[in-house]
């Protein structure tokens, strides 16, 4: 969606599922896995993700997004791969970095988008903070 | 990357030396064997020759468990004000964990130290465990705690840990998301990697830390630390320094008795030990490991880079040096190192780290060839940990 506003010309719209982690039977049944797959964390297919899933999963899904949009292509999901393929990938994939396909693009900006997807969530940026400090620095 | 001086047993002018000749960036002092009257003078010493030197003091915390025990070693520990005995289930309580810090700071804050380094406790075997809830907590709370100071000072949590918790590759990654995502986390941490069953003579090239996944889970240590704004000091890390430098590190230590070249907590009960000093060494770059001053003599007419080539060589040229000046030539080899291998680029530097334990590889081989197999076999398995760490962490660290 684009606004009129030069400063902050586009928004982001539903990057997954909001929802509780003690919440309804809906998430809490175990077999259902709240988002869209290919822009699922990692950690999120561990059995026990619930124990320790934060913020830096929305940084995985937001970092997925920004690879397809600035590259063209998903970053982990192949065209024709089914769901099983797919969330293997994700656990196992190391997605090329950013750079390579876009080689026009600012280095810093590509490192931090590949910092985003990283499969490790301590590997990501710390804080959403640390992230826009990295983001304004590239200005 | 930064060096420090691991302070310990009869440092004499050694620290003041190293300044002096500028083979050391800082001090790490140990609490069992400073004294909190001696700090200040000792502080004045070495600002007079080196104003940019950094000053920290090891509060050494880790080994209240230890204060129990009948054979315990504890040196000067017992004078400092905020140590005493303890029992793990005491430390169980916030309240507990809490006074641990605020008296430590409250005893450490009025010392010219540079920045500050917290107390905590040893994580012996594994981050699931008591251990590691306690530790957890200690991180938890000392910037929260540190604050109520007023302190303007850096301020480095403890993370003092056992070889084998760097094993468990789940639990450990568990621990990394834990303690990157703190809501008030500290400065920086202070790491120590203790090397499981050790003598006073054993060297950390032959020890249990020399194994890939523990350099590995170090350097990860370092790298995921240092990527989310944290300086990281380490400890007792002699000849990995490089490694750790490479992978993020702000700065390592390295020490004059083989005990500080390496941690164990075997440090602290005593043992019996005597007999001769040990023999004076030499640090050869090209070996990544220490030799006799005989073997030097003999290696250096086959293999000339033996010699690193640096000023302090010349303390060996007229026989073996005066164990006072042995540990200069350590701080500069390995200063040398640092400087060689690493660059900003983390790829550039792993690469470089990699040639550097190939041509030691390389020189261990030629030695052999030459009828002069220099511990043949250990000296392979420490050059294969070496090469397989750099190959496991570039994987674990998705480089």
């Amino acid at each position: 969606m684009k606004l009129k506003s030069n400063e902050r010309p586009f928004v982001i719209l539903d990057l997954g599922i909001a929802f509780k982690i003690h919440g309804t039977e809906l998430t809490r049944d175990p077999r259902f896995r709240p988002g869209t797959l290919p822009y699922m964390a990692p950690e999120m297919f561990n059995p026990r993700f619930r124990e320790s899933l934060d913020y830096r999963s929305d940084m995985y899904s937001a970092g997925i997004t920004l690879f397809e949009y600035a590259s063209g292509v998903h970053p982990i999901k192949k065209r024709d791969d089914d769901d099983f393929t797919t969330m293997y990938r994700i656990i196992r994939s190391k997605p090329q970095p950013l750079s390579t396909l876009r080689p026009d693009l600012p280095s810093d900006f590509c490192k931090i988008v590949d910092q985003l997807i990283k499969k490790l969530p301590a590997l990501r940026p710390a804080s959403f903070e640390m992230l826009l400090k990295k983001i304004k620095e590239l200005s | 990357m930064k060096l420090f001086a691991q302070h310990g047993y009869g440092p004499g002018d050694k620290i003041l030396n190293g300044f002096k000749h500028r083979t050391i960036d800082g001090v790490i002092f140990s609490a069992r064997y400073e004294k909190k009257e001696k700090i200040t003078s000792d502080a004045e010493n070495i600002r007079s020759i080196s104003s940019e030197a950094e000053i920290l003091l090891d509060p050494e915390c880790y080994s209240c468990f230890y204060a129990h025990q009948p054979d315990a070693k504890l040196g000067g520990l017992n004078e400092w004000s905020y140590f005493f005995p303890q029992r793990r289930s005491q430390l169980e309580t916030s309240e507990s964990v809490e006074k641990i810090l605020t008296d430590t700071f409250d005893t450490v804050v009025d010392l010219p130290l540079t920045s500050i380094i917290a107390p905590n406790i040893f994580i012996p075997r594994s981050f699931n465990s008591i251990e590691a809830v306690i530790a957890k907590n200690f991180i938890r709370k000392t910037h929260q705690l540190f604050e109520k100071t007023g302190d303007k000072r850096n301020v480095f949590a403890t993370l003092a840990i056992g070889r084998d918790t760097l094993i468990d590759q789940t639990e450990f990654e568990a621990f990394l998301n834990d303690i990157t995502a703190l809501d008030n986390p500290p400065d920086g941490f202070y790491i120590i990697v203790g090397g499981g069953i050790t003598d006073d003579r054993t060297e950390i090239t032959s020890s249990e830390i020399i194994h890939a996944d523990v350099i590995a889970g170090w350097m990860m240590l370092n790298y995921t630390l240092s990527i989310n704004g944290f300086k990281v000091i380490n400890g007792f890390s002699d000849i990995l320094t490089p490694f750790l430098g490479c992978a993020g590190g702000y700065a390592g230590a390295t020490g004059w008795w083989s005990n500080l070249r390496m941690f164990s907590m075997s440090r602290y009960i005593n043992a019996v030990s005597g007999g001769r000093l040990p023999t004076i060494r030499y640090l050869s770059n090209a070996l990544l490991n220490r030799i006799t001053h005989s073997e030097r003599r003999a290696f250096v007419k086959l293999i000339p880079e033996i010699n690193n080539g640096l000023p302090r060589d010349s303390d060996y040229e007229g026989g073996e040096p005066d164990r006072k000046v042995e540990v200069l030539q350590f701080w500069e080899a390995i200063s040398h190192l640092n400087n060689k291998t690493i660059v900003s680029d983390i790829n550039e530097s792993l690469q470089m780290l990699e040639d550097m334990v190939n041509r030691a590889e390389r020189n261990y081989t030629n030695l052999a060839g030459y009828g002069l197999p220099v511990n043949r076999e250990a000296n392979r398995e420490y050059m294969e940990a070496l090469m397989e760490s750099i190959q496991t962490f570039r994987r674990n660290a998705e480089i």
